[in-house]
């Protein structure tokens, strides 16, 4: 891999649409992070997903390509949807995906798994933002 | 003995000279009916036998590497990664640092495993899950 652009504008733009389908899904904050991780992944994913905005609300995807490394973060609020159960079922998914070279099309469908799982189901007898 | 030496000569050097008597239109001039061609130049003639085998040679190279130029570059697992990081969505750059959440000690939840994936679910605020490929 050369150094500079890790996508394609295609490719960006389809992971852009996978986070904001999410987000539409969902009503959480996606945020996907693909670069080199420093330190142990697991404590470097939760140290960016605590300086997101509203981490509790957030989800954080964080992908080592180098170090073959996949970190999915669930906010407090968001885990009582998407639970870690259903957190690792994706993240399977995604590490088939990145196994056979495929980084773009893994990160989207992953971004969208996750929307979907975290979708929040219309409440019409409570005010869901109370 | 020596009537026996001369027809070995003469077996050797007849189909010989037989065929280099029937060869003479081989050594025939141009017809003197074909044009007087110009004079090739250097330039035209580096030109032709240079300039076309290197443009078909980059014509076909650039046909054999098009597809991959348009698919982009492929990751490929197991090599070095140098490229610049990106955030989609938004990004935790510019945030604050939240003090509690970011000491990551104790009160997450989530799992990471090696080579495959693994699950915990404490009762604490943040989860997930991770894995290695």
């Amino acid at each position: 891999m050369p150094a500079g652009e890790a996508f394609t504008p295609d490719q960006r733009r389809s992971i852009d649409k996978a986070v904001r389908a999410a987000q539409e899904a969902s009503g959480y904050a996606f945020s996907v992070y693909v670069g080199v991780v420093h330190g142990e992944p697991r404590a470097f994913a939760r140290g960016l997903h605590g300086r997101l905005s509203d981490p509790d609300n957030s989800v954080l995807v964080l992908v080592d390509p180098g170090g073959r490394a996949l970190e999915i973060v669930t906010g407090a609020q968001v885990r009582r949807n998407l639970d870690d159960a259903e957190a690792a079922l994706v993240a399977l998914s995604m590490q088939q995906s990145f196994a056979a070279g495929d980084l773009a099309g893994g990160i989207a469908s992953g971004v969208y798994q996750l929307g979907d799982h975290a979708h929040r189901p219309i409440s019409l007898h409570t005010d869901p933002h109370a | 003995m020596r009537s026996r030496t001369t027809i070995r000569v003469l077996a050797v050097l007849g189909p010989v000279l037989a065929v280099v008597a029937a060869a003479t239109p081989a050594m025939a001039e141009t017809p003197a009916t074909w044009p007087e061609p110009d004079p090739m130049s250097t330039l035209d003639a580096l030109l032709i036998f240079g300039g076309i085998p290197v443009g078909l040679a980059v014509t076909i190279a650039l046909l054999v590497m098009a597809p991959s130029v348009a698919k982009g570059p492929r990751y490929r697992p197991g090599l070095s990664w140098w490229a610049t990081p990106e955030w989609f969505g938004e990004s935790a750059i510019e945030g604050e640092r939240r003090p509690a959440l970011a000491a990551g000690t104790g009160a997450a939840g989530g799992a990471t495993a090696m080579t495959e994936v693994a699950v915990t679910q404490p009762a604490t605020s943040e989860g997930g899950a991770g894995a290695r490929w």
